[in-house]
């Protein structure tokens, strides 16, 4: 397989709701991406594109209502989609199309236009759950993830508070990011009194729902050369999908993760990751998916992360920073540019691009993932200079 | 027990009924909302790119062509076309839409037709009086010869 480089990324801001059209928004962020390359659209050999469910636009041909904007006219275009996770696994899917020698270049947009769903899109997921054991329950994702964080604490004596930390670390990160929509500096206490919404999920201890796009150029060796003199390469790849039927797993650890993981560190020729990685942007839509996802991606060891948090090493200037950019608890969560924005955020930080968010030590490798579907997928990218 | 065809009876099966009900808002856009501001002011504007001088309807913020930032929008001033015409009854009202292009744009609108327009004539939007307008297609009633 050839080498493969990131030569640019772009995203738009992450708000509520937006007024561009998610064509517009994946417009502002490719063409951003475009810029930072210093390339034009007729270079860019094939176009993936990520967007999660297509119920929140309600528009059931999502991958060609976007295309316009996203640049696919008259391309050998591709939708790809794993609910959540489909943020990391669009710039995955590019990653091949290069890899295989089959495009020199391949651009990767994601995009989530989520705000047009009332009364709450929240109720977009409706969608998702199966229909005779789960959606006559009136489920949402909220309460299963309820069900997931209860259990990681149960299992390793881990309390609400320790996880707070993650929401405190995040939202206060992103504080420096320009695209983010919840950025602030808050407390544990805060976080403890905030809203109940399914315990033990409370207001902060959940991202946002948002709009927003977000993303990237690949290249192979040989055309990446000529456009920077440096390349940031995608040296491993990993996702696996579990059963939709989650009362499968044990909720206290994402074993699809580790399997993900295991995937890309083999690629990657990475053997102890929490030597070799320099930093991490981990999949946060909840503060305890941080947690949880460290573990899985074998950085904490299981029932460990919290305590990581709770030492500061998780810290953007911490011997392991984890979510500099903000995450989705603070930068915001438009489902698939969420995933995307992490990609974007590796790139900015290995290339000393990050601004003030720049994380203090030299980094060298740093790897981003998302999680999605039913408690069900991980999808990993690991990134060096 | 299987059904081959028609389920006459539903309860020889067990089943589940559900529905899940679908509420939007939707945004026009950065063009939409230039699109819509001038037809509430009896306007059709078409996006113009600098770059390659080529004119869009419906208005983007982004060239068709060569992927630049468009920010000039223009009023469409040569006259449309009939490209095809779809015609329906309803009770003994003729329903008739027509696809419209624009002299010297790309892409085209779908709207109606008065009863005596036919493929090939040049036509013009007939606006709702000025009080009328929402600021959406229907301020179009529909569209009559030249």
């Amino acid at each position: 397989m050839r080498k493969v480089a990131v030569i640019g990324a772009g995203m738009t801001l992450f708000r509520r709701r937006m007024m561009e059209t998610g064509r517009e928004l994946s417009f502002e962020a490719t063409r951003m991406a475009l810029d930072s390359a210093g390339m034009e659209m007729k270079e860019v050999e094939g176009v993936v594109m990520g967007s999660a469910p297509d119920a929140f636009d309600g528009v059931h041909m999502k991958g060609e209502y976007l295309l316009e904007g996203a640049g696919g006219i008259n391309r050998p275009y591709t939708r790809v989609f794993v609910g959540g996770a489909t943020g990391v696994f669009v710039p995955i899917s590019a990653w091949w199309h290069v890899a295989s020698g089959l495009f020199d270049t391949c651009l990767a947009v994601a995009e989530e236009k989520m705000s047009p769903f009332l009364p709450h899109p929240q109720y977009a997921f409706w969608t998702i759950f199966d229909h005779t054991l789960e959606r006559p329950l009136g489920v949402n994702l909220l309460w299963i993830f309820s069900l997931e964080m209860r259990r990681y604490m149960e299992v390793h004596g881990i309390r609400e508070e320790d996880i707070a930390l993650v929401s405190v670390k995040n939202k206060g990160n992103a504080l420096d990011h320009p695209c983010s929509q919840v950025a602030a500096r808050i407390t544990v206490d805060d976080v403890m009194k905030s809203e109940p919404i399914c315990l033990p999920v409370k207001r902060l201890d959940v991202s946002p729902t948002s709009d927003g796009a977000a993303a990237v150029i690949l290249a192979s060796e040989d055309v990446a050369k000529k456009y920077t003199d440096e390349p940031v390469w995608i040296d491993g790849v990993g996702w696996n999908v579990d059963t939709q039927y989650w009362t499968n797993r044990d909720l206290y650890y994402p074993e699809y993760l580790e399997k993900a993981a295991r995937m890309a560190y083999k690629m990657a020729r990475i053997e102890n990751p929490r030597k070799q990685l320099d930093f991490a942007e981990v999949y946060d839509p909840f503060d305890y998916k941080e947690l949880h996802h460290l573990e899985g991606l074998l950085l904490a060891e299981k029932g460990k992360a919290a305590e990581m948090t709770k030492e500061g090493i998780t810290q953007r200037d911490g011997d392991f920073p984890v979510n500099p950019s903000g995450g989705l608890l603070g930068v915001g969560n438009p489902i698939a540019a969420a995933g995307m924005m992490k990609v974007c955020e590796v790139f900015w930080q290995l290339r000393g691009e990050a601004g003030k968010r720049q994380v203090k030590k030299e980094v060298k490798r740093g790897l981003a993932q998302a999680w999605g579907d039913l408690l069900q997928i991980g999808t990993v990218i690991t990134m060096r200079r | 027990m299987p059904i081959n065809e028609r389920i006459c009876d539903v309860t020889r099966i067990r089943n589940w009924q559900d529905s899940i009900p679908l509420h939007y808002l939707y945004t026009t856009g950065i063009a939409g909302e230039r699109f819509f501001k001038g037809i509430m002011q009896g306007k059709i504007l078409a996006s113009r790119c600098k770059r390659c001088k080529e004119s869009f309807i419906p208005p983007r913020i982004y060239c068709v062509n060569c992927y630049s930032k468009i920010e000039e929008f223009v009023e469409v001033g040569g006259r449309g076309r009939v490209v095809a015409v779809a015609e329906r009854r309803k009770g003994r009202k003729r329903i008739r839409y027509a696809f419209v292009r624009f002299e010297g744009i790309k892409g085209g609108i779908i709207h109606s037709i008065d009863d005596d327009v036919k493929v090939g004539d040049y036509v013009k939007p007939v606006f709702l009086p000025r009080e009328k307008r929402k600021g959406d297609l229907s301020d179009i009633t529909f569209f009559v010869k030249t």
